[in-house]
């Protein structure tokens, strides 16, 4: 073998080896089947439907626990119910046991950041997409801003001040701050404005937010609690009375099962492997006789002699515990009558109408805070309220709200909100109750990532 | 043909150039003439001794020129033959006597014939080999001749042939053997040479153990290497350690490479258990572990790469050690069989005592009256309705059984020099010592093919083995749990069933898994000298593993309370298949004194991996379990598939200074498709150094009973790329049956894009020192070494304010390991017919996490503390079972009046071995062998106290429990409470789990385990050889026959729970015959 060919073979070799070490092509791996990335999603109609889908799951889902599970540990932490076994995490619950390293007792609310991120990224992405129709574009983004403005203000209302996070760089999200709670509720105000704006008039279902009912809504319930009064009572009578929506007066026991007219918004989400309902079907109805959230004495004293709601929506056990009946299909059957849990119905709207008109003075006659309770009132079979001055009037308000809207996740709200929380809980509690315990407290694991978040008081 | 010398022959023509004038010996000359010529010499060994040294001038000077300057004045001739071989014979040696015929017998120390050995002239490639009675012949051209006699475990032995005829060779067998071949990264290399850390086991120390893995061959006799096995369990996987833990959360595992081909050592199961599990129920813990398809009957040795030197070639893959399996080779000569069979028994080494029904009857009793319940009928049926005169036994039920094994294989063997051949296949089937009929079964084939092209230039390997593996065991209920009279049937000859969870252990029987799993690795190796000491290569192989599972679950294994009992079966299908492609040059020329190796390689690996699993209920006949067509829902599927790209370059330069001084430096260059696009890219690198300064002549007068010593030392770094593919992406997973909105599929971000991470990294520093006393009778090696990992790839928290609560990234945290090694090998008696070997070695390892920033914030502050090993244990501390209450008193750390996780903070040492070793001792008489050896261990072991329930609770307990309660006030001596369902300040509804996390539950034990016994019997060759056999040999031998353990567990040591599979006792009888 001579020089010339010793030498060709080195060039070759050195050929080789360099494009071993340099070629980067070959290191672009092929994606994996069941994963995609973000880039493909937002090129893909298609993908971004079912990324939309993805935040009502996360809202929505019950394991690993949505907002939607808010209705049941307010039940506890309020007045409404109780653990049976001590020392659960309901027992935890109805004593107001937690504190910052509860783990996931408090933190599932918290983890709603993940439906708040979801959000942010299609409201980022999808105006301007060039691969939807504008009308799909608008539905989007109302559905994107309603659901985050619905998790501002669970956030909000739960834990005080909240960091808020509009958009999706990690980076510049990761250290923000708790904003003070008048710039959640400007956000979420501004959101359902937003919102109510995109989206036609036309209802198809309550499982998506894709109308203005939904936003409109939940904006009359912020607007309370807000205390505007005007704008409360506005949104509360378009829903009323320009909305497709028809209270149940026939059989209160439809008035949760899927399909019925009064309901405004219930994320349809099934499938899920522990069960739609799980928490509801194993933890508040019998399981081998026995039910882990009862409901509280008080509670049950609270209903009125012949209200019908009691007898289509309170159950008894053989040995005499109290527990819940709006919602009443189990794991692992095949309901005959499906369900969904209700986020928004119109009886709400009735009463959040009459507290508006009520604050405003207009407590009895036509179109007044009386005429709304008693529309109430009447469906359950009951006589006409007695209240005629604004204070009894709020009274019978509140005493319509706790015993219609109960396990809905209202009552916890409704104490903080009309300051009787202290009064209310001290009584029933005792001990176990303090008044810094009304605010969440914000996890440890949370405070220990970000240190620009300063903890609730008293944790 | 041979050519005498005039001085017109075109042979010995070539000029050497003579650098500088010099009196030079024989050896020296001849090594000048071999190194720049194509020449090589025959001669006698002695010749330097015989010739003086010469003065040569500088300048040039033909060959022939030279070699008659040499031997001018001698009495000794030479003849140059046309295959460029120079032959040195003495005066009297005619050529006239070409082909001579010479014949003689090997035998070995006992006197006893060798068949099979090899014989080959020097310098050429013609072999034969040894018939049945050690007998051979061979003709020779020449009389000086060397004849090279080397058989596998004996000493290889040159003999010049001269005047003789007969040649009666003794071998002698390889004690210790500094110059046995050992295979490193890229290439082979001796004890003798290393300037690295590396550990061989060979085929013997592998066959005389009953494993089932090949890696758990390895426990004890390796320094560094840390087995463990945490069940007995059919299947069960084994851990394999190399030097502690390196990694905070990425990959812990070793690098593994079959024959070259890079293996992972993944399970490919993963069925999933949908929702109706029941929490008492254990799910086998099934891995089908690739390496257990590979025969253990084929590997030729396994040699585990523990230091930078050794491991730096495999660059990035390195950080973790590397095991190098490789299998038996095809060897010339007559064509061989070998067939073995060995039969085994298995049974459980210690299975924990439970409490009898009188001891459980009264205990519960006693524990209902403590809480004043009235039993019922329906509650505590165990002491209202079951018949009390029933006593089962239920650990000798569950694991009482005897398991038996049979393994056959036979291997074929031979060929020509030129072209050799091994083709082998084995049969296994393993029963198991539970229940049913749970077993393991595995085909396996191997071939092996290698040509050698007559100029020696072209060499091929091919290697292909192709194995089945399959599974088939029963779901194992834990009955250890159960009452020992719980009822199996009702009266009426049915099943009993209690709504509670406790599932009746015969119908679990009928809940089965099986798996089967393919796996076939194919290379070919080929190298091309394409100049002296050029070689052009490459390894092309493939690698492909699928794997098939099935779950079945009949309604009658189904506790009929349940839920929503339902049939139920599940599906699973995985595979990985894997190409690598290694271009190689190697360059070997000899430099002044030195011998220079220089390797330059590349590599293009990619590897594809899917995984499907689907699981149904609702069949409508149980017949139809495995049909999905006869299932009425889809309750879970899940199909998964990812790519993984690897490309590097590497080289490796090794100089050998005249066997005193040895220089390794490698170096690696990988891209990884698991980084970001600007991440991908990373340098590894070592240095490795020795000094054999047993070869410098002032150590060699100062110290001649020091037959060897060497002070090596090595630095480098490697890394670690095991982390999921795709972490850099930013990811939608889709959620289909699990979590459909409005009836339809959704999408959910998973992961969070991060571009910046990159390779984890390991410095690994490390000196060792070797010692050979008395011809190496004596072997002594110490090592110390540290390695640090940096750059340790996790999931760094984020606040969920961000969207995700971690992401990928590279944190500067610090682990070190550190530790020391000793290894003691000695030759106690090597006589004629009595040898009586010893070896010893031991470990020390030290894990420790240096460095972790904001520790405190991190997912990890409950498992990691700064200054405390990665394998920490941390427990509840009981202080005491209060006198007065019997309530277990736990320190309440963070004093909130509540015992919970965050009062788990006691730290009580590391699960992973942290001393341990092995002793062995061999003893041979005549054909008669003994080996012995003792495998140790100095780490925490669970006791029967861990995952120990409540008296209330209905399950049996182990019969330790007895006398430990607390009995009433004043009560000091129990160590556990009171039978109260409840204590005080315990934030769980289950108040025994601190108690079995406390440290109570962990002890520190130091145990020795009679890992191997092993008596052989070799027949004597003359009386096998009348029933036309080369050899046989008869082996009993018994694997963790004993144990003991410094304190009392309750339970095996190595198990990790004590109602879980022990770890089994084996005897086996084998029989190993060549033909």
């Amino acid at each position: 073998m001579d020089n010339i060919q010793l030498r060709n073979i080195i060039v070759m070799l050195l050929a080789v080896f360099f494009t071993a070490s340099s070629c980067s092509d070959f290191l672009e791996a092929e994606l994996p089947k069941d994963q995609i990335t973000e880039e493909t999603v937002f090129q893909n109609a298609g993908a971004i439907e079912s990324a939309v889908r993805g935040i009502y799951l996360n809202y929505g889902r019950s394991l690993p626990a949505g907002a939607t599970r808010t209705q049941m540990t307010t039940a506890l932490t309020s007045d409404e119910a109780y653990g049976y076994y001590t020392n659960s995490e309901y027992d935890y619950y109805a004593r107001n046991a937690y504190d910052a390293e509860s783990g996931s007792m408090i933190s599932y609310l918290w983890n709603q950041y993940q439906t708040i991120y979801m959000a942010n990224t299609i409201i980022e992405k999808v105006p301007g997409s060039t691969v939807l129709t504008e009308a799909v574009q608008r539905q989007y983004e109302s559905e994107a801003r309603f659901l985050r403005a619905i998790v501002y203000y669970y956030l909000v209302s739960t834990y005080g001040d909240v960091p808020l996070v509009l958009t999706t760089d990690a980076k510049v999200n990761a250290l923000k701050p708790r904003a003070p709670k008048a710039d959640i509720f400007e956000s979420i105000v501004n959101d359902l404005e937003i919102a109510i704006d995109l989206v036609p008039e036309e209802f198809v279902s309550p499982h998506r937010a894709d109308s203005k009912w939904p936003a409109r809504a939940i904006l009359a319930r912020v607007y309370l609690d807000m205390e505007n009064w005007i704008g409360a009572e506005a949104m509360a009578t378009t829903v009323i009375e320009e909305g497709p929506f028809v209270l149940e007066k026939e059989d209160l026991h439809q008035v949760f099962k899927r399909g019925n007219a009064e309901i405004i918004f219930a994320p349809k989400i099934a499938g899920d492997t522990d069960g739609l309902l799980t928490t509801y079907a194993l933890d508040t109805r019998p399981f081998f006789g026995t039910v882990s959230v009862i409901l509280r004495d008080e509670l049950i004293a609270a209903f009125e002699a012949g209200d019908e709601r009691f007898n289509n929506w309170v159950d008894i056990t053989p040995d005499g515990y109290y527990y819940q009946s709006k919602y009443v299909n189990e794991l692992f059957t095949t309901p005959d009558e499906p369900e969904d849990l209700i986020e928004l119905r119109l009886a709400e709207q009735f009463l959040i109408r009459a507290e508006a008109r009520a604050r405003q003075g207009n407590i009895t006659g036509v179109n007044s805070a009386e005429s709304d309770v008693n529309t109430i009132r009447e469906r359950a079979h009951l006589g006409a309220t007695q209240a005629v001055t604004q204070a009894e009037m709020i009274d019978a308000i509140m005493q319509e709200r706790r015993v219609e809207l109960f396990f809905e996740g209202h009552r916890w709200y409704d104490l903080k909100r009309t300051g009787q929380i202290d009064a209310v809980l001290g009584a029933l509690k005792g001990t176990d109750w303090s008044s810094y315990k009304a605010l969440w407290p914000i996890p440890l694991s949370e405070i220990r990532t970000n240190p620009k978040l300063v903890p609730n008081p008293g944790y | 043909m041979l050519y005498a010398l005039g001085t017109n022959s075109t042979l010995g023509q070539e000029i050497v150039f003579i650098k500088s004038s010099k009196e030079r010996s024989v050896d020296e000359v001849f090594d000048i003439i071999k190194k720049q010529t194509k020449y090589h010499f025959i001669y006698d060994q002695d010749l330097t001794q015989k010739i003086p040294s010469v003065l040569i001038e500088r300048g040039k000077i033909s060959v022939i020129e030279l070699v008659k300057k040499v031997i001018r004045n001698t009495n000794y001739d030479f003849l140059v033959s046309n295959d460029n071989t120079i032959l040195i014979k003495e005066d009297g040696f005619s050529i006239a006597e070409q082909d001579k015929l010479i014949s003689g017998t090997v035998v070995d120390q006992s006197g006893n014939p060798i068949p099979g050995v090899t014989i080959i002239i020097k310098g050429t490639r013609k072999g034969i080999s040894s018939n049945f009675d050690g007998h051979y012949s061979v003709t020779v051209p020449y009389a000086a001749s060397v004849l090279v006699f080397s058989y596998i475990g004996y000493r290889t032995q040159e003999v010049v042939v001269g005047k003789q005829t007969i040649i009666n060779v003794i071998l002698e067998e390889d004690i210790a053997d500094l110059d046995e071949v050992m295979v490193i990264g890229y290439g082979t290399s001796t004890r003798r040479e290393l300037t690295g850390s590396v550990e061989r086991i060979g085929a013997e120390e592998i066959q005389q153990q009953v494993v089932a893995s090949p890696l758990q061959s390895l426990q004890g006799r390796m320094t560094g290497v840390a087995i463990t096995q945490s069940t007995g369990q059919l299947g069960t996987s084994i851990n394999v350690q190399i030097r502690g833990i390196n990694s905070i959360a990425s990959g812990r595992e070793p690098l593994y490479i079959v024959d070259g081909v890079p293996v992972t050592n993944e399970s490919l199961a993963g069925l999933y258990y949908p929702s109706d599990y029941i929490a008492t129920e254990t799910i086998p813990q099934v891995t089908s572990n690739p390496l257990n398809s590979i025969n253990p009957d084929d590997i030729q040795s396994i040699e585990v790469l523990k230091d930078a030197s050794a491991t730096a070639i495999y660059g990035s893959r390195g950080s973790n050690g590397v095991v190098l399996i490789t299998t038996k080779q095809a060897r010339a000569g007559e064509s061989r069989l070998d067939v073995n069979y060995s039969t085994s028994m298995s049974s459980a080494t210690r299975i924990t005592e439970m409490l009898n029904t009188a001891q459980y009857v009264s205990l519960r009793q006693e524990t209902m009256d403590f809480n004043n319940i009235t039993p019922t009928a329906s509650d505590y049926p165990d002491l209202t309705v079951w018949d009390q005169s029933v006593n089962r036994d239920w650990g000798k039920y569950n694991y009482g059984n005897t398991g038996l094994r049979q393994n056959v294989h036979a291997r074929l063997t031979g060929g020509s020099v030129n072209t050799r051949y091994l083709l082998s296949a084995g049969y296994l089937a393993q029963g198991d010592i539970t229940p049913g009929d749970s077993r393991e079964k595995r085909l396996s084939t191997d071939m092996n093919i290698q040509h050698t092209s007559d100029n020696e230039r072209l060499n091929i390997d091919m290697r292909v083995n192709y194995s089945y593996h399959n599974l088939d065991i029963h779901k194992n209920g834990n009955s250890m749990l159960l009452p020992p009279h719980y009822p199996l049937y009702e009266e009426n000859g049915e099943l009993y069933w209690r709504p509670d969870a406790q599932p009746n252990p015969v119908a679990l029987l009928a809940s089965t898994y099986k798996s089967d799993t393919y796996n076939m690795i194919g290379s070919v190796d080929l190298r091309y000298e394409v100049l002296k000491g050029l070689n052009l290569g490459g390894v092309v192989s493939y690698n492909r593993q699928q794997l098939k599972e099935t779950e079945l679950k009949p309604l009658s294994s189904v506790n009929p309370f349940s839920f929503n009992p339902q049939a139920n079966s599940a599906f699973g299908q995985g595979g990985i298949q894997s190409v690598n492609i290694e271009p190689q040059v190697r360059y070997e020329t000899d430099i002044n004194k030195g011998r220079l190796e220089a390797l330059l390689g590349a590599t293009w690996n990619l590897r594809s991996q899917n995984r499907e699993l689907l699981s149904f209920s609702g069949f409508t006949s149980e017949a139809l379990l495995e049909s999905w067509q006869g299932a009425s829902s889809i309750d879970y599927v899940n199909n998964t598939s990812s790519e993984y790209h690897y490309q590097s370059i590497f080289a490796r330069i090794n100089y050998n200074w005249d066997d005193h001084y040895i220089l390794d430096l490698s170096y690696r260059r990988d891209g990884s498709s698991r980084f970001g696009p600007d991440r991908k890219w990373g340098n590894f690198g070592a240095i490795g150094a020795a000094w054999l300064f047993s070869h410098e002549d002032f150590i060699r007068e100062a110290l001649p009973v020091l037959s060897f010593g060497k002070l090596r030392a090595s630095y480098g770094v490697t890394g670690n790329d095991q982390i999921a593919d795709y972490g850099y992406l930013g990811l939608y997973s889709s959620v289909s049956l699990a979590g459909l909105v409005d009836g339809k599929t959704s999408l959910l971000p998973t992961v969070l894009a991060n571009n910046e991470y990159s390779w984890e990294s390991t410095s690994k520093l490390e000196a060792g020192l070797e010692l050979g006393f008395f011809s190496e009778r004596l072997l002594v090696e110490a090592t110390w070494f540290r390695s640090r990992t940096d750059d340790q790839l996790v999931a760094n928290p984020l606040p969920i304010q961000t969207g995700f609560s971690s992401f990928q990234n590279n944190l500067p945290a610090l682990v070190e390991n550190r530790g020391w090694e000793f290894e003691l090998q000695t030759t106690n008696i090597n006589a004629h017919n009595f040898s009586w070997r010893t070896s010893f070695n031991i470990s020390i390892l030290k894990n420790e996490l240096l460095k972790f920033p904001d520790l405190e914030s991190s997912s990890y502050s409950k498992q990691y503390a700064i200054g405390e090993p990665l394998d920490r244990v941390v427990v509840f501390n009981l202080e005491r079972i209060d006198s007065a209450t019997g309530e277990a008193i736990y320190t309440d750390v963070n004093e909130d009046g509540i015992i919970n996780e965050n009062d788990r903070v006691f730290n009580v040492g590391r699960l992973s071995p942290r001393t341990f070793g092995g002793l062995g001792n061999m003893f041979r008489y005549k054909g008669l062998q003994l080996e012995v050896f003792i495998q140790f261990a100095q780490q925490l072991s669970t006791t029967w106290r861990n995952y120990l329930e409540s008296p209330l609770l209905g399950q049996n307990l182990p019969v330790y429990v007895l006398g430990e309660y607390w009995t009433g006030p004043g009560d000091e001596d129990a160590t556990l409470p009171n039978l109260s369902s409840e204590n005080g300040n315990i934030a769980s509804l289950d108040w025994h789990y601190p108690m079995r996390d406390s440290q109570l539950g962990v002890k520190d034990v130091f145990y020795a385990r009679l890992k191997t016994v092993n008596l052989s019997w070799n027949f004597p060759v003359d009386l096998v050889s009348k029933i036309g056999l080369r050899d046989a040999q008869l082996t009993i031998s018994g694997q963790n026959l004993l144990t003991y353990v410094n304190k009392e567990l309750g339970k095996d040591p190595e198990l990790n729970l004590w109602y879980n599979t022990p770890i089994l006792k084996t005897w086996t009888m084998g029989l190993k015959l060549s033909f």
